[in-house]
């Protein structure tokens, strides 16, 4: 066993066989390389509220604030948020009278005297937040009016407000085939994060046009036989493909759907048919050409292929923000554990963890414990995954 | 609920009001009616007019003394304009400066004179093509506020609207800021929202699909105004929500009441899913069925109650809740009021929640025994009934409150297992719990309505009064004394406020499933009420219109819409030997056919069987009489007696007796009753299927024998067999 030489943001657990150094989350979030103001080894899990801003650099625009905030089970005597305290600073001082962000929700009150803003964030369900600086026309720096150039730097002061599974027991073990990192996702309450689950299935494919042209921003919508279950697919891209889920369950075998393609305003139906039978609880791909005059498409029969849409948490690190793809990955067991294979080129980096509330497709059913079907593995993080929950240098 | 089908039907229902508030109004209201956005304007601004959800409005015009001149002044029928715009409509139009402002099915919006009912402007919201492969379609309205209408889409948009010149302003998808409020995972919108100082107030529906209920606030240019939604239930996965698979519920699918004096919000919370097993979602369920008071700018939460714990009925608390200062027990106290599907009603203290009155019935019938795993439990009212969407009305001249009520029943079959609910579950499906759905109605069951005033000084009923079909609208009073009520039968009625005595009525032509509007235009006093109402109130869902009323106006009314048929819904698969009875000449006999009766097949069946899981057998020289009913609503269904061969040909069938088919077989039906007979001349292996194209090889057929003459007739429901008698069925093996 080699121990992990060096974690940031990680829970140490009584037992845990690796050194544990807890650095504050801003330090992980760009505030600027200060120490965190509580330095203790649950440093991720954050007193309630905080009131306190964390370190910021010494020059620059920043946003400091605690960035980690562990999930704690929903209670119902409780309003399931935590205050989030943080300040905005330029150069180390102060400013007031900014107006902030987090996503699309405009903070109320813009930035009091000492630089400080609030906010009430929900702690119960994974989520990145970013943080951003909305408007500045009104802000002043140590009291006195921002210049144009002080506003232009403060504007792209950032930072996110992560809402992860709390990491523990991480362990990394070198090995002739890479380095396999193994912990725990949970809750402040120790509790294992839900298992990964069937989600839906997969209906998928192309829409051309009657010249063979692809069709964008057409929509494929499924509907059950009794009008109770629909689904409606994103917009086809640009090459015509479409990737929807769709539930083809029931109690017949194959199930029929009524299969439409709208474009616009149009709808598109299917010549002589009233439905598209589709194998029961199977995934499938379904194309079509759009006629060149009328609303009736040529009868279409699906292909099936094997796999569907899994949702589970995923676990992961990336290296620069860019997630390092495994050699193989277990998806947390019902007790929260998991484990994934690093390539032998990551030894000896710097990486950062991230989790995503994953809904992906798996050629092989997802398990709890078994293994994740890599095809489905995130090449980029998604904006709202948290990420740089903790930071660790692998064993060389 | 009254027929089958009852998973769509039930999600036709699961929605309702809305209102609409003008926003600038804030803060400039009068003492005397102190919700109110514009006092004194003669305008409808919101839902329930004031933001007090009272539907009070203190004109004068129309009185008692004049209701003999009350008449038809214009109607509008937006179908006719549009006749992509399906039929139905539960909304509430508003009423500003003159202009009505209507929705429709598929989230249209009419901009209409309220004075000679031209239109104005139509908006259309943009790709809304997938509506039409939709399983409901439903809008009750828009709101109002700084210069634009807010209105919610099926597919989880908000859009703002120049109320002038019906452009679009803006629209955002829910999702935006609401990661899982995606149709596909079971939620969409059908309320009419409120906006009130800048705070546009929404829910969603979805409750049935096992979505997590949530109310949430948006800013006028529909960024979110709360830092996070108000969450009715855990996420999924957390508290009660661990014990099954994308089970929840508790959805906010009308629109809220707020005290404009405290600036609280007041909202309603429906039922948990799975709505008929509530073995997978144990415990209590807090906050679902439940009334939840926010605080307007934060949407941090006041208090909650519960209305009724453990619920495995569907009995969502869902109405729009009232506000007001009522006299209890002769002491003036800030009250919010609610009623419930159980048909049962509620008043707390509106600081505290606080009960002041608890369950006072307001239907003639409340009984719900415990669900029995695979064993039929009938339930009065049914999970569409008591008080279901219809809005409330508060009298301060009275002190009565008044509530438009369903009185109905339904058999419900709850699931053998919690396995056999969760299998193949998956996300965004209608989530019963019951093999039956949402239940059928009972035999020789006919639902009814009816309208109730409850005295708040004392919690006990002042009258209480009989209509013959459901009242789903709601109920408008005025200050002349007057609840003006329109009833799934199609009929327009003015009580008397104080005694419940019918004053007026007026015959539509079409079932009522929305409240009146009362506004003023001048000096003149009007009256709108849409109509055509669903499926579920009557058969209704047959119209699309704007009828408006004013004193001087046409007193000729329209012929009764057809109504639900007498005896109420057919049988019940558990009462299946109904299926095949004795006719009235000899050696005929009866045979119903209900397509897509249940969720077998996935809804290819006749009576609940598919692939050939009934036989019906008859000797031959038999006349057969079919009444054929689809009870699917939007998905075509015929009847036809033909060759065993023709369960694997795709389409192209022929009947093969005389007349053994429905009219347009190769066409169907989407909804109603069709009948024919026919002579079996022949004896044989006949099948019974769907003429439409895939569904008798997608397993829509059951058998149909011709037997020698003189045998007795029988019929097979899944493995068991009935010999027909005059007396009725007898189970042979």
């Amino acid at each position: 066993m080699v121990l992990l030489p060096h974690i940031e943001g990680a829970r140490l657990r009584p037992g845990a066989l690796f050194l544990v150094s807890a650095l504050g989350a801003a330090v992980l979030a760009g505030c600027g390389g200060g120490k965190s103001a509580s330095p203790t080894t649950t440093a991720a899990r954050p007193p309630h509220p905080v009131q306190a801003c964390p370190r910021s650099p010494r020059n620059g625009a920043a946003l400091a604030v605690r960035t980690l905030y562990p999930i704690q089970e929903w209670r119902l005597a409780s309003d399931n948020q935590t205050l989030v305290h943080g300040c905005l600073r330029l150069n180390g001082k102060p400013v007031s009278g900014a107006r902030l962000s987090v996503e699309d929700f405009e903070l109320p009150d813009p930035t009091g005297s000492d630089g400080g803003f609030d906010y009430t964030l929900d702690n119960t369900v994974p989520n990145r937040y970013r943080v951003f600086v909305r408007e500045v026309r009104d802000a002043k720096v140590a009291g006195r009016s921002a210049t144009q150039g002080e506003q232009k730097e403060l504007r792209h002061a950032q930072s996110s407000l992560n809402v992860y599974f709390e990491l523990s027991d991480l362990r990394a073990k070198a090995r002739s085939g890479g380095i396999v990192v193994s912990g725990r996702a949970e809750f402040t309450n120790t509790k294992a994060p839900p298992a990964v689950v069937l989600y839906s299935y997969r209906l998928s494919g192309k829409i051309l046009d009657a010249s063979g042209r692809p069709i964008r921003r057409a929509v494929v919508s499924t509907r059950s036989v009794d009008g109770n279950l629909w689904t409606v697919s994103p917009p086809s891209a640009a090459d015509g493909s479409y990737d929807s889920i769709f539930y083809p369950s029931g109690d017949a075998d194959p199930v029929g759907f009524n299969v439409r393609v709208a474009v616009g305003d149009a709808l598109y139906s299917i010549r002589n048919r009233e439905l598209v039978f589709f194998p029961k609880l199977k995934s499938a791909s379904l194309d079509f050409k759009l006629p060149r005059r009328g609303l009736l498409l040529a009868p279409v029969d699906p292909k099936t292929h094997p796999g569907a849409v899994y949702e589970g948490v995923l676990i992961g690190v990336a290296r620069d923000g860019r997630p390092i793809r495994p050699v193989s990955a277990r998806w947390a067991d019902k007790k929260g554990r998991f484990e994934f294979v690093l390539p032998p080129s990551a030894r000896g980096e710097r990486v950062t963890f991230w989790e995503s509330q994953l809904y992906a497709f798996s050629r092989t059913p997802a398990v709890p414990g078994e293994p994740v079907d890599l095809a489905g593995y995130p090449s980029r993080l998604a904006a709202d995954v948290p990420s740089d929950l903790a930071t660790v240098r692998l064993p060389g | 609920m009254k027929s089958t089908s009852p998973r769509l039907h039930r999600r036709m229902y699961a929605l309702v009001v809305a209102g609409l508030v003008v926003a600038a109004a804030a803060g400039t209201v009068s003492a005397s009616r102190s919700s109110h956005a514009a006092a004194g304007s003669g305008n409808w601004t919101t839902f329930g007019y004031s933001f007090d959800e009272t539907r009070n409005v203190p004109f004068t015009q129309i009185a008692k003394s004049n209701l003999n001149s009350l008449g038809r002044i214009f109607t509008v029928d937006m179908h006719k304009i549009d006749p992509t715009i399906p039929f139905g409509e539960e909304t509430t139009p508003l009423a500003i400066n003159g202009t009505l402002y209507v929705t429709t099915p598929f989230d249209h919006v009419f901009a209409i004179n309220g004075v000679t009912g031209k239109v104005k402007w139509h908006f259309k919201p943009s790709a809304i093509g997938p509506f039409k492969n939709f399983g409901l379609n439903t809008n009750r309205g828009v709101a109002y506020g700084a210069g634009k209408l807010y209105l919610l889409t099926l597919d989880m948009r908000i859009i703002s609207i120049n109320a002038k010149t019906g452009k679009l302003a803006k629209q955002v998808y829910i999702y935006k800021s609401i990661k899982q409020a995606r149709p596909e995972f079971g939620y969409y919108e059908t309320m009419a929202p409120v906006f009130y100082k800048n705070r546009l107030l929404i829910g969603s529906s979805g409750a049935d699909n096992g979505v997590r209920g949530f109310f949430m606030a948006y800013t006028p240019d529909l960024k979110p105004a709360w830092s996070s939604p108000h969450w009715n239930v855990p996420p999924e996965g957390q508290d009660w929500r661990r014990f099954g698979r994308f089970h929840g519920g508790g959805a906010s699918w009308m629109s809220p009441g707020i005290d404009t004096q405290t600036d609280t919000v007041y909202f309603t919370s429906s039922n948990p899913s799975p709505d008929f097993f509530a073995s997978l979602r144990p415990g209590t369920n807090p906050k679902v069925d439940s009334l939840i008071a926010v605080d307007l700018k934060t949407g941090k939460e006041r208090w909650w109650r519960q209305q009724l714990t453990k619920d495995e009925w569907d009995y969502d608390t869902v109405q729009p809740p009232l506000i007001y200062d009522a006299n209890v027990k002769g002491k003036t106290r800030r009250v919010v009021s609610v009623a419930t599907k159980e048909g049962v009603w509620f008043a707390y203290d509106a600081k505290t929640g606080a009960p002041i009155y608890e369950r006072v019935k307001v239907v003639d019938r409340v009984e719900h025994p415990a669900l029995k795993k695979g064993k039929p439990v009938t339930i009065y009212p049914s999970a569409l009934g008591g008080v279901n969407y219809s809005p409330g009305s508060y009298d301060p001249n009275l002190n009565y409150a008044f509530e438009a009520t369903v009185e109905s029943a339904s058999v419900l079959i709850q699931a053998k297992s919690a396995s056999q609910v969760d299998k193949a579950r998956v996300r965004g499906d209608v989530d019963t719990g019951a093999i039956n759905g949402f239940g059928t109605t009972p035999k020789g069951r006919h639902d009814y309505g009816g309208v109730t005033a409850i005295d708040l000084n004392t919690g006990k009923l002042a009258w209480k009064t009989k209509t013959p079909e459901p009242e789903r609208g709601g109920v408008t009073t005025t200050a002349t004394g007057i609840a003006f009520v329109g009833g799934g039968d199609g009929v327009l009625r003015a009580f008397d406020s104080k005694t419940g005595k019918l004053l007026w009525h007026f015959q539509t032509g079409a079932q009522i499933a929305s409240a009146p509007t009362i506004y003023t235009v001048g000096s003149k006093e009007y009256l709108a009420i849409p109509i055509g109402g669903t499926f579920t109130s009557s058969f209704g869902g047959v119209a699309t219109k704007l009828m408006v009323f004013g004193l001087g106006g046409s007193k000729k009314q329209f012929k009764q819409p057809r109504l639900h048929p007498a005896g109420g819904s057919a049988p019940t698969r558990q009462t299946g030997i109904q299926y095949l009875t004795f006719g009235n000449a000899p050696h005929t006999y009866n045979l119903v056919l209900q397509a897509a009766a249940g969720p077998a097949g996935g809804g290819l069946n006749f009576n609940g069987f598919n692939r050939g899981g009934m036989t019906v057998s008859v000797p031959v020289g038999a006349k057969i009489e079919v009444t054929f009913k689809n009870l699917a609503v939007e998905s075509p269904h015929s009847a036809m007696v033909t060759a065993t061969a023709a369960i694997k040909k795709v389409q192209g069938q022929n009947p093969v007796f005389q007349g053994s088919a429905t009219a347009r077989p190769h066409a169907g039906i989407t909804s109603g009753t069709q009948y024919f007979s026919f002579v079996a001349s022949k004896a044989g292996k006949y099948a019974i299927i769907c003429g439409i194209a895939g569904h008798a090889i997608g397993g829509q057929w059951d058998y149909f024998n011709v037997t020698k003459k003189g045998s007795k007739p029988t019929i097979k429901l899944g493995g068991k067999t009935y010999v027909v008698t005059k007396a009725g069925a007898k189970l042979v093996q």
